[in-house]
């Protein structure tokens, strides 16, 4: 592929340095950049709390099985698809660690005004997970290897991979062991037991009900060795989507001829 | 073109005559329009006409030449602790008159109903006389306005419209279904 | 697009909307009445503080009292296999310390039998200042919450006075549950998101979007991601296995000792009924006299029991019936309850001399209120099954109350 004429002179008069030309392109930059980091943190928040929800919300429900499993899985599909575009239209190997900072403003932001300040949850009951170290790695395998399934393997399973690395050191504090009632319990448990939850009783956590042990790593391993195999197909089932959406195609620009340019519209409708 | 123009502004004013507009009663005491206040709390008022329209409550629009009961409630607390005056009053050249009262009284259970035997048309009031929560001679009034009209609500446009809304909807359909073979055909 | 075309498509948009004002006018709100009738039963609930009582912050409450499963659950939802012991607040405005079902500990969920009735006791702490309603309230499996009676309660003081402080198993102290290691959370945030937005401005600094899309149409990848950007990229992925592994290793150290979440379930046994069998009651005929709001129960009750016995209250969905005739049946209402949630008028019943030992008699009891109305439970004649349900207590000649559940069909009715 390659450009056409008027197109090779824009990119000459673009890249000049202090040209009128790149000014333009620059402050459309800034305004693209502006509203898609809003767009992002929407769409992306808005698809987090509806899909992972309760899991990512509360630290008594983020268990080693549900929450392990299903996060990664449900965190790579949009990043996966924006990562077409992003690479293969404008060469920016940035879709998830976009997706993820955009993802930690909206949810910092829920938290605390929402949550915390409103409704009077504690803070160290409603923190977010870290995603950005495996959406990050995404990203660096995908800058390095430029090829669809070498990504799909090691950048998609890297966000499941480093999902439960990245967020024990904040969530090993909440699983020391504590004594309530005669009952030991983990500091997380007693967390959602002492701040009420009204509409939210106890039966209805979706947490692995197992017994006691002694060390939290063995159930956490097989979570992840399992959501990493989906993550894989994820991601290359919704770069595939990415793809066909991104390549539909577009309608005719018709304002054009209100500014003269009635032969491209014409052009264009052909 | 003329005949379209004319079709569409039709069309336009049915749509302000939608019958949602116009339901009332059976919501919860927040939401119901059969409600007024006295002393800056709430009663409720309903009619019923068992021989007519069984459970069916009204308020505002009764039908009139049929057995009625008036059922006051007070929902507010306090009115179930001082005497109330109760009174149904109708309207004659411009001024309420008592038509039925009752006895001031104390409502521990907080209502009351009235029997009305064969209700004639005409404008009507419930109103409430009540002491005062804190000062003993201090009164307080509420009043309820109902209007009772004669059955031939089926005549006028509104209740033409709700009687044959069926009709309408039957319409439209048939439009649809008219439009969309028109589009299979080209 | 011509006229046509578009005449069509506004004629079928105006169709539309006339059509959907049709569908919403005969919408209806209820709240079921059944739900709050042959559910729970509460009762002998009492508040550690009176009603409108002002608490501060950090002060402590207690709820306890009875709460009685009705034989007669509703066939609609689910038998309570599955139940929760709360609090009705609005949110944690109050914490929960303790709460317990015939003093089982009620941290998880726990299973109960209709037809019995358990003790309950919750224990509150007051977090948030306010004026808030508190009740008790147990979520059932697939019904939701069934809520209890309730007071208002005034917290007064600051939100940052409050303190729950908990000992843990590993000997370490945690000043406040709210806050507690939360400072780790903010630190570990901080650091990914200032790795994630050096990598967005590594790529911002440069021309963005046309300059890179027509580079990419000309395929001069070499100018779009430079060696020096590859290696970033490589040193950037070592950075970021090295930091989760370095931060578990600490981590591990740390916090040696952890389990993980509970999520077992609590067993709670039934403390059998002495009580049974000692009187029967059978609703012959059940009537809602709605202009008078008046439920009129006509029961046939047998006395079994040595004593003579007579109706003292009729209680239902929170509502409470007294016979003030009945000082044994007065002195069952404890000064402070919420009032509106007992009838003003004496629970009526026709013959109110004693049931004797052996004595069968058949009684009309009159249930007067506007409560019937205002809680809408007259519009359990609309409800799928239109039966009710509620709680009869007796008092024999010693003043021992004898709790009998009463039940059936209702009809409406402008007969007196």
């Amino acid at each position: 592929m390659s450009l056409e004429q008027h197109e090779a002179k824009l990119l000459s008069a673009i890249s000049t340095p202090g040209s009128d030309a790149a000014k333009i392109a620059r402050g459309l930059d800034w305004i693209v950049v502006g509203i898609l980091v809003f767009a992002i943190i929407a769409a992306y928040h808005i698809h987090m709390m509806l899909t992972v929800g309760d899991w990512d919300f509360w630290v008594d429900w983020k268990d080693r099985m549900n929450w392990v499993t299903l996060t990664p899985m449900l965190l790579v599909v949009i990043p996966a698809a924006l990562s077409y575009p992003f690479m293969e239209k404008f060469g920016l190997p940035i879709a998830g660690t976009l997706c993820a900072l955009c993802l930690m403003i909206g949810e910092w932001a829920s938290r605390y005004f929402s949550f915390h300040l409103w409704t009077y949850f504690p803070m160290s009951m409603v923190w977010p997970s870290i995603v950005i170290p495996g959406l990050m790695l995404m990203d660096m395998v995908y800058l390095l290897s430029r090829n669809l399934f070498v990504t799909s393997i090691f950048g998609g399973s890297a966000v499941a991979f480093a999902f439960a690395p990245a967020n024990w050191p904040i969530l090993a504090p909440y699983h020391v062991p504590v004594i309530h009632m005669d009952q030991v319990v983990s500091v997380a448990d007693l967390i959602g037991y002492t701040f009420t939850r009204t509409a939210t009783p106890e039966y209805l956590r979706m947490i692995e009900r197992g017994t006691l042990r002694t060390f939290g790593g063995e159930s956490t391993l097989i979570s992840t060795f399992f959501s990493a195999f989906v993550c894989m197909i994820l991601y290359f089932v919704w770069w595939k989507i990415g793809e066909w959406l991104t390549n539909m195609g577009s309608t005719p620009n018709v304002l054009k001829k209100y500014v003269g340019y009635s032969d491209d519209v014409e052009k264009e409708k052909q | 073109m003329k005949r379209q123009g004319r079709l569409s502004i039709l069309l336009f004013a049915l749509f302000f005559y939608a019958p949602s507009i116009y339901a009332h009663g059976g919501l919860t005491i927040d939401q119901d329009k059969c409600v007024f206040r006295v002393a800056r709390t709430v009663v409720h008022f309903t009619a019923y006409q068992p021989e007519v329209s069984q459970e069916e409550e009204l308020c505002k629009d009764i039908p009139a030449g049929n057995n009625t009961i008036f059922v006051v409630d007070f929902v507010g607390e306090k009115l179930r602790k001082k005497p109330i005056q109760l009174s149904v009053e109708q309207k004659t050249n411009n001024r309420y008159e008592s038509y039925l009262s009752k006895v001031s009284q104390i409502y521990p259970s907080g209502t009351t109903n009235l029997n009305l035997p064969n209700l004639g048309s005409g404008e009507y009031r419930i109103s409430l006389l009540f002491n005062g929560p804190d000062d003993a001679s201090a009164h307080t009034e509420g009043y309820f306005y109902i209007t009772v009209t004669a059955s031939n609500k089926e005549d006028s446009m509104l209740g033409l419209f709700d009687k044959y809304s069926w009709l309408l909807i039957l319409a439209s359909i048939g439009f649809v279904a008219y439009l969309l073979s028109a589009r299979l055909k080209s | 697009m011509n006229v046509t075309t578009v005449f069509k498509k506004t004629v079928l948009m105006l169709m539309l909307l006339i059509v959907s004002t049709v569908i919403y006018a005969h919408g209806e709100r209820n709240q079921e009445p059944f739900l709050r009738m042959k559910t729970l039963q509460w009762y002998d609930v009492k508040w550690s503080v009176k009603n409108e009582a002002t608490i501060k912050v950090n002060d402590e409450l207690i709820l306890e009292g009875k709460v009685h499963f009705f034989s007669r659950w509703p066939q609609v939802i689910n038998k309570p296999d599955t139940i929760f012991l709360a609090n009705a607040t609005p949110g944690p405005v109050f914490i929960r310390e303790e709460s317990y079902m015939n003093e089982v500990p009620m941290i998880q969920s726990t299973g109960v039998e209709v037809g019995e009735v358990y003790d309950f006791r919750v224990k509150l702490k007051a977090r948030i200042p306010g004026r808030h309603h508190v009740h008790p309230m147990i979520n059932v499996e697939s019904a939701g919450g069934l809520v209890g009676p309730g007071i208002w309660v005034n917290v007064e003081g600051d939100a940052d006075d409050f303190v729950y402080s908990v000992e843990t198993r590993t000997g370490q102290t945690i000043e406040n549950l709210g806050t507690y290691a939360t400072g780790n959370v903010y630190k570990w945030h901080a650091i990914w998101a200032a790795i994630a937005a050096f990598w967005l401005i590594w790529w911002i600094r440069r021309p963005l979007l046309i300059q890179r899309y027509l580079l990419v149409k000309d395929g001069q990848w070499g100018k779009l991601i430079t060696l020096t950007d590859k290696k970033m990229g490589a040193t950037l992925m070592v950075v970021i296995i090295g930091l989760l592994i370095y931060a578990n290793s600490i981590t591990r150290e740390a916090y040696e000792y952890t389990i993980p979440l509970q999520g077992g379930r609590a067993v709670v046994d039934v403390v059998p009924n002495s009580d049974k069998g000692l009187i029967t009651v059978k609703n012959k005929r059940a009537e809602y006299y709605l202009p008078g709001r008046t439920v009129t129960i006509d029961a046939e009750i047998t006395n079994n029991h040595n004593l003579p016995i007579r109706i003292g209250e009729f209680t239902s969905a929170n509502l409470r019936f007294i016979n003030k005739a009945l000082p044994y049946a007065v002195a069952g209402l404890d000064e402070g309850y919420p009032e509106e949630l007992v009838a003003g008028a004496s629970l009526g019943i026709d013959d109110d001399t004693s049931i004797m030992p052996g004595e069968t008699k058949r009684v009309l009891i009159d249930a007067t209120d506007v409560a019937w109305e205002i809680e809408r439970l007259s519009s359990l004649l609309n409800d799928p099954d239109s039966s009710y349900g509620g709680l009869l207590f007796f008092y024999d000649s010693n003043g021992k109350r004898i709790i009998k559940e009463v039940y059936g069909q209702i009809l409406p009715t402008f007969k007196k």
